[in-house]
């Protein structure tokens, strides 16, 4: 694992609505490494996908990206125009989402649309690009690939289409893979199923990857890297394995106190009280001082700042001050 | 039929019939729930698990009577109740109560929580507008919600409170069994404890018994006192919460266990080895010959392919419909790993 190769300085993305602004990602700064899998984590409304669709410059009316940085391979991807994040979108980023069904064309063949971005973006011919297509299928273990080739996104199950989605993210053998929700709508043996082909392609193409999941066990399992994000702020960020060990922010303490533990006979269940703060109307101290057991004084007046307080492990918390 | 099961379903069934080809000509049967069997005690929790399409949500429909089954019986207090009409079915519904997965479409948009609760009260009492008033609000002070929100709609709340609502509605009317379908699968973790943390409250003060729907076992495991695991429209594995996780009999349950994230980092490695099940749900217009499972079943044989294994009592009170059951310990995540204290230590 080398230098960070694609970095976020101080993104803020707003949604303009009727009803006021919605700071969906509220100064975000993060960096992910050659090869290295970072995971965003975080609960309905914190900004996790969104900062993933800035990421991708696809932040449609009333969103707006106000101000900051994307920085890759040198540029600033906020000053791209929209031809030339083309080029970059498919090719170099590429992206799978929760719901396959729906981010698959229902009008053409599943060939068809894995040889689109290849022929675009490649330069290969039709039928090149036929020939890598079915080997991608291959690789992400479809079986019959000629067969599938030809059928329609609604013919195949809900596993398969993850996986063509994966082949076509991964035909054009992008620098970095975003993950949103990947396995969330699968059930659990075929989760299993895709979160192990991940890995086995990982390693094989050496992609880096930012894994957005709500989900901490397919965090344990696949992650490097972990942000915690609560109300469109990063509030935690550290290792993996500093993160389940050693967690600082009383919220992502509660988050892993509150996930059901299969593998433990414990009995109890804590839950965080109360409910994610309204979007529109941010408290002006710590934004999770509402739900927060530890609460001080100065929480309620004066927002946190992201602190290192150890090499690598930043906390947003008065209490690590 | 024993005195202490509230309730005991024997050879429930489901089939939808499912017409396709040329003017609908050609016929086939869904078999949603096939022959299924078994029994609630008073005051206990019984889960079932399984993924999409084994039949965990028909199941818990036909028990609240809102699918007709297509065969079998339910006994409720001794009674059948597939056999009632009229006001003696009306006066059982009651007893009946189910909370549905979507807190978002199963609420009516255009009443107050007010009318939200008090409508189950309404069409089964009749009580005065003061007690109305009284119950109602109590009811909403008891699922944790603020009885001065009683004239608010619900796309005013969040998914947990519009859930809670659900949940007064169901306990409105003192309910002796109440199937929870999914009641937390839609909403965020933090919040699914709070729903959950609730139920075990409510039960524990009312006396109540649930039966519990949900696709994966975490959830189900924090509040069940038994486990039946359905695949296909069939019971393979019902058992005590306790046996199924530490020796579970049938593979697929140990497919289940093992497919489930760990949120240890630490243990990433050891989950290399697990036994994944292979392939995906079959089509249950043509279930499998034999064994419903054996296709993806890494231990199947010539027999599966062919001989339907019956759901039988291995052990006491452990039921597995499997020619080859595992033994002890054989490939459960605990025998394997070792360890059982997984827990997360926080330091302060």
């Amino acid at each position: 694992m080398g230098e960070s190769f694609i970095q976020l300085k101080n993104l803020k993305t707003y949604f303009h609505t009727e009803e006021g602004t919605v700071p969906a990602v509220d100064d975000v700064s993060l960096s992910i490494k050659k090869g290295e899998t970072l995971a965003i984590v975080g609960e309905s409304g914190s900004g996790k996908s969104v900062t993933s669709l800035s990421l991708m410059r696809l932040i449609e009316p009333p969103g707006r990206i106000e101000s900051g940085e994307i920085l890759f391979e040198g540029h600033n991807l906020v000053d791209y125009s929209k031809k030339k994040m083309r080029a970059v979108r498919g090719n170099k980023i590429a992206m799978i989402f929760q719901e396959p069904l729906t981010s698959l064309n229902p009008v053409f063949t599943v060939g068809n649309q894995i040889s689109e971005s290849i022929i675009e973006h490649q330069n290969k011919s039709k039928k090149e690009a036929k020939q890598l297509v079915i080997e991608m299928l291959t690789k992400v273990g479809i079986p019959r690939p000629e067969k599938v080739f030809h059928s329609y996104p609604h013919a195949l199950s809900g596993g398969m289409r993850q996986r063509v989605m994966i082949a076509m993210a991964l035909s054009c053998n992008p620098e970095l893979l975003i993950a949103d929700e990947p396995t969330t709508a699968l059930d659990v043996t075929i989760q299993a199923q895709i979160l192990t082909l991940m890995k086995e392609l990982i390693r094989e193409f050496e992609t880096s990857i930012l894994l957005i999941t709500h989900d901490l066990g397919v965090v344990a399992e696949m992650a490097d890297r972990v942000i915690v994000m609560y109300g469109g702020q990063i509030v935690e960020e550290t290792d993996v394995y500093t993160l389940f060990k050693h967690p600082k922010h009383p919220y992502t303490k509660g988050l892993l106190a509150s996930t059901p533990k299969v593998h433990e006979l414990k009995e109890e269940l804590i839950s965080i009280s109360g409910t994610v703060p309204n979007p529109l109307d941010y408290p002006i101290g710590c934004r999770f001082a509402d739900r927060c057991e530890s609460v001080m004084e100065t929480c309620r007046t004066v927002h946190p700042e992201l602190k290192e307080i150890k090499p690598g492990h930043t906390v947003r918390c008065w209490l690590h001050e | 039929m024993r005195e202490d099961h509230l309730l005991e379903v024997k050879g429930l069934t489901k089939f939808f019939e499912i017409k396709s080809g040329f003017l609908k000509r050609n016929k086939n049967d869904l078999k949603a729930v096939h022959d299924v069997s078994f029994f609630i005690d008073a005051g206990e929790t019984l889960g079932i698990v399984g993924e999409s399409g084994c039949g965990k949500s028909t199941t818990g429909n036909m028990i609240v009577q809102l699918l007709e089954p297509t065969a079998g019986e339910i006994y409720f207090e001794g009674e059948d109740i597939t056999k009632l009409k009229g006001e003696a079915l009306r006066k059982k519904r009651s007893d009946i109560q189910i909370i549905f997965q979507d807190p978002y479409s199963s609420l009516n948009p255009r009443m107050r929580v007010f009318d939200l609760i008090a409508e189950p009260i309404r069409t089964h009492e009749s009580l005065s507008k003061k007690e109305l008033e009284e119950r109602v609000l109590d009811l909403m002070e008891v699922v944790g919600l603020n009885p001065s929100y009683a004239k608010r709609f619900p796309h005013e709340f969040s998914g947990g409170q519009r859930q809670r609502i659900g949940i007064a509605r169901a306990i409105a009317l003192n309910p002796k069994l109440i199937v929870c379908d999914e009641p937390v699968s839609a909403l965020d973790v933090s919040i699914q404890s709070q729903i959950l943390n609730l139920l075990v409250k409510l039960q524990k003060e009312f006396q109540i018994t649930y039966l519990f729907i949900a696709h994966g076992l975490p959830v189900v495991k924090h509040i069940s006192d038994r486990i039946a695991v359905m695949y296909l429209g069939k019971i393979v594995e019902l058992t005590t919460k306790e046996d199924l996780f530490l020796k579970p009999k049938h593979p697929y349950t140990e497919g289940l266990l093992s497919a489930i994230p760990v949120p240890d980092p630490t243990q990433r490695d050891l989950k290399e080895h697990r036994v994944l099940i292979k392939g995906d749900i079959p089509n249950p217009v043509h279930p499998p010959s034999g064994c419903v499972f054996h296709p993806r079943c890494p231990y199947a044989t010539e027999l599966c392919t062919q001989e339907e294994p019956l759901f039988e009592e291995k052990e006491a009170g452990h039921f597995v419909a499997c020619h080859y059951p595992l033994s002890e310990g054989k490939g459960t995540i605990y025998s394997r790993e070792g360890n059982h204290d997984g827990e997360v230590h926080f330091e302060s």
